[in-house]
């Protein structure tokens, strides 16, 4: 959506996460998050190798299998590339207790718990379909699932993604200002084909939960022109942008972008 | 919905029931829509969620306030501020209303802050009419409804439709089915709005998108290739051939509208009919209109008409006799018969608004086949016409809602038809 980042919704999350890290980390180290219970795995997508030494994997990981299953449930059902990255944005954003599976429910199987999270993925791709003005129908989604979930399940989940997302709907994407940068830091054909790449490779990491949009661009492009051995961060810091920030990005995305 | 207590119903909308509440952690009054889920098949309704999207994004003094969204029971709570009335009814109050002109200044400053504060948002509203235009408890007015809203000016924007605003509002570019428009078909709205301002009535009520064009051009003469350039590259323009009429003199809307030279200006620059040269909200506001005397009335001083929401659906058994009362008030002069009505999204109230919309239609029908500058007495005269019962043209003469397509009339008319060969077949 063209609109003004610096007035949204999502503005308003960031800076409130920024508070919450800052405060966190002032606070006594907090115990480590429980761990789920079992490796949830969707069906079609590989399960994250966890990180070496640990079991499983955070609840990161759970969420970069979602948005596997999310991408692919978009090729299947021809969604274009918004959609899917708006999609993307909402399971970043979701609560972890939305994801895990009711504590202690009685006869909850490891199936119930597969059709909860499908249901929530499927439901995030679906909101977000109606959100850019490009709906699909509600039973097409549910059939990809192959029957594990109805459209009935579809349609619960997607007032459940509603609450959580607390109704902020508008999702500001780095790829706008890729675009908008590219010629601004002299990045060619080639250098914006690789940001553009990057940006969109963003969408399995939790960075647009802690940058904002224009500051992933900017770091999507550095990478991209650091393969052709320019370097953009005076550029950046030039023009304002917080040089800490570009590069934590970039570490990020060399670390986590498989296309690189 | 354990934070609020319920209330009574307020109104009732297009997909959904909307009552008023109190907010039980901070007293807070409020205004709740229920949108019912039972039966979609499609989920949260497409319009709620551009509402939600859109109004969680907005956040102006002039745009009403979406303070909660919540599921409860299957059903999705959409939580306003509560606003007490809209601008159709102090338009229609005019036996208890007068409007100044520092009133209209301040309505159509308030409407022109929120429509470009959503423009800068790259918000197109698309159903401005008096009726989604909200006044609050202390007199504020506020933007409503941004159910048809879309977002415009991404280079690949793909094609918009053309049924959006209510017919009397429709811009010309619309009517000519272009699928590519902006913000500028806001901005006509607006216009009308101003002219229904300052005349108290519709200015420009068509029944169906032919006679609403031809009323456009009536009323503002006929568009030539150099005030319009590209008009006849639009997709439906070419069908028609309209009878070439002269643009309307400055004076002549002076003398229509009884206002300064300021205000007619203003209304010619809002209903340009290039939509490229249409003004925007930003300029309109700096239009010497509003720097002028008497300065814009401030919000608390504006009028509000006697009947909040919800009182006359609570009141409706006793409406009847509420109505009669006011008529008797009047006697003597028909012109008292519209005072009864109020929004159209609301059931009629008895045969009060029957005659009503009844003199509408009337009113358009005389309307197409005078001259423009005999428009002006006929005010006075149309209610004497409604009074002789023009009933068949009823449906049609209703206010019309958003995107309110010919193609349903046609096919309501169809099926009567079809009833009637069934009739005679059976006879």
């Amino acid at each position: 959506m063209a609109a003004n980042f610096w007035s949204s919704s999502q503005c308003d999350l960031l800076l409130e996460a920024r508070e919450r890290r800052a405060e966190e980390a002032s606070r006594a180290p907090k115990p480590k998050a429980r761990p789920r219970r079992r490796q949830i795995v969707l069906r079609g997508v590989e399960p994250e190798p966890g990180e070496p030494g640990s079991s499983g994997g955070g609840p990161g990981s759970v969420v970069t299998q979602l948005v596997d299953y999310a991408v692919l449930l978009s090729k299947e059902l021809k969604i274009r590339q918004r959609p899917v990255l708006t999609a993307c944005a909402y399971l970043w954003r979701l609560r972890p207790e939305t994801l895990d599976p009711p504590e202690n429910a009685v006869g909850w199987s490891e199936l119930d718990d597969e059709r909860h999270i499908t249901a929530v993925t499927m439901a995030c791709v679906y909101l977000a379909c109606k959100v850019e003005e490009q709906p699909v129908s509600a039973d097409k989604v549910a059939g990809f699932s192959q029957g594990l979930c109805s459209a009935t399940d579809l349609l619960d989940a997607e007032l459940c993604v509603l609450e959580d997302l607390s109704a902020s709907l508008v999702v500001h994407h780095p790829i706008d200002d890729v675009e908008r940068y590219a010629s601004l830091v002299h990045a060619d054909g080639e250098a914006s084909k690789v940001a553009m790449a990057c940006a969109e490779e963003t969408r399995r990491t939790d960075l647009l939960l802690r940058y904002p949009p224009h500051v992933i661009a900017l770091g999507c492009l550095r990478v991209a022109m650091a393969l052709e051995g320019a370097d953009t961060l005076p550029w950046c810091e030039q023009n304002g942008v917080c040089k800490e920030d570009v590069k934590g990005v970039c570490a990020e995305l060399v670390k986590r972008c498989r296309s690189l | 919905m354990e934070h609020y207590e319920k209330g009574p119903t307020l109104g009732e909308g297009t997909f959904g029931r909307v009552f008023a509440a109190t907010d039980k952690r901070t007293g807070r009054r409020v205004a709740i829509k229920k949108i019912r889920m039972g039966k979609a098949k499609e989920g949260v309704n497409v319009t709620a969620i551009r509402e939600i999207k859109f109004l969680r994004e907005l956040q102006h003094e002039n745009v009403i306030e979406l303070i909660d969204v919540f599921p409860h029971k299957r059903n999705l709570y959409l939580v306003y501020e509560y606003m007490t009335s809209d601008l159709e009814a102090v338009i229609k109050d005019k036996a208890n209303l007068r409007l100044r002109v520092g009133d209209v200044k301040a309505y159509m400053r308030a409407i022109l802050q929120g429509l470009a504060a959503c423009h800068g948002h790259w918000i197109m509203h698309r159903d401005v009419k008096p009726n989604n235009i909200l006044l609050g408890p202390s007199g504020q007015v506020k933007l409503a409804d941004f159910g048809a809203g879309r977002v415009f000016g991404s280079p690949n924007d793909k094609k918009f439709t053309t049924q959006v605003f209510a017919r009397w509002y429709r811009a010309p570019e619309l009517l000519f089915d272009s699928q590519l428009y902006s913000s500028a078909v806001d901005m006509w709205a607006v216009g009308c709005v101003f002219a229904e301002l300052m005349l108290r009535r519709p200015w420009l009520p068509g029944n169906n998108d032919l006679e609403q064009l031809s009323l456009i051009f009536e009323a503002l003469g006929t568009p030539t290739e150099e005030q319009w350039p590209g008009m006849k590259s639009l997709p439906t323009a070419s069908q028609v051939v309209f009878k070439p009429i002269a643009s309307p003199t400055a004076a002549s809307l002076r003398q229509l509208f009884r206002c300064g030279a300021d205000a007619v200006d203003l209304l010619q620059q809002l209903l340009c009919f290039d939509p490229s040269r249409r003004m925007s909200a930003e300029q309109a506001l700096r239009h010497e209109y509003f720097g002028n005397e008497p300065a814009a009335t401030p919000w608390a001083d504006l009028p509000r008409p006697a009947v909040p929401f919800g009182e006359e659906g609570s009141s409706r058994p006793q409406g009847g006799a509420r109505e009669a009362a006011e008529a008797g008030a009047g006697a003597g002069n028909n012109g008292h018969l519209l005072q009864g009505v109020r929004r159209s999204s609301f059931p009629p109230e008895g045969d009060c608004a029957r005659d009503a919309t009844g003199v509408k239609a009337s009113a358009s029908e005389v309307r197409m086949s005078l001259p423009a500058e005999m428009k002006m007495g006929e005010n006075e005269r149309t209610p004497v016409l409604g009074g002789n019962g023009h009933r068949d043209s009823l449906e049609a003469g209703e206010r019309p809602q958003l995107g309110s397509a010919d193609k349903n009339y046609l096919r309501k008319r169809k099926l009567d038809m079809d009833r009637a060969f069934e009739l005679a077949s059976n006879d």
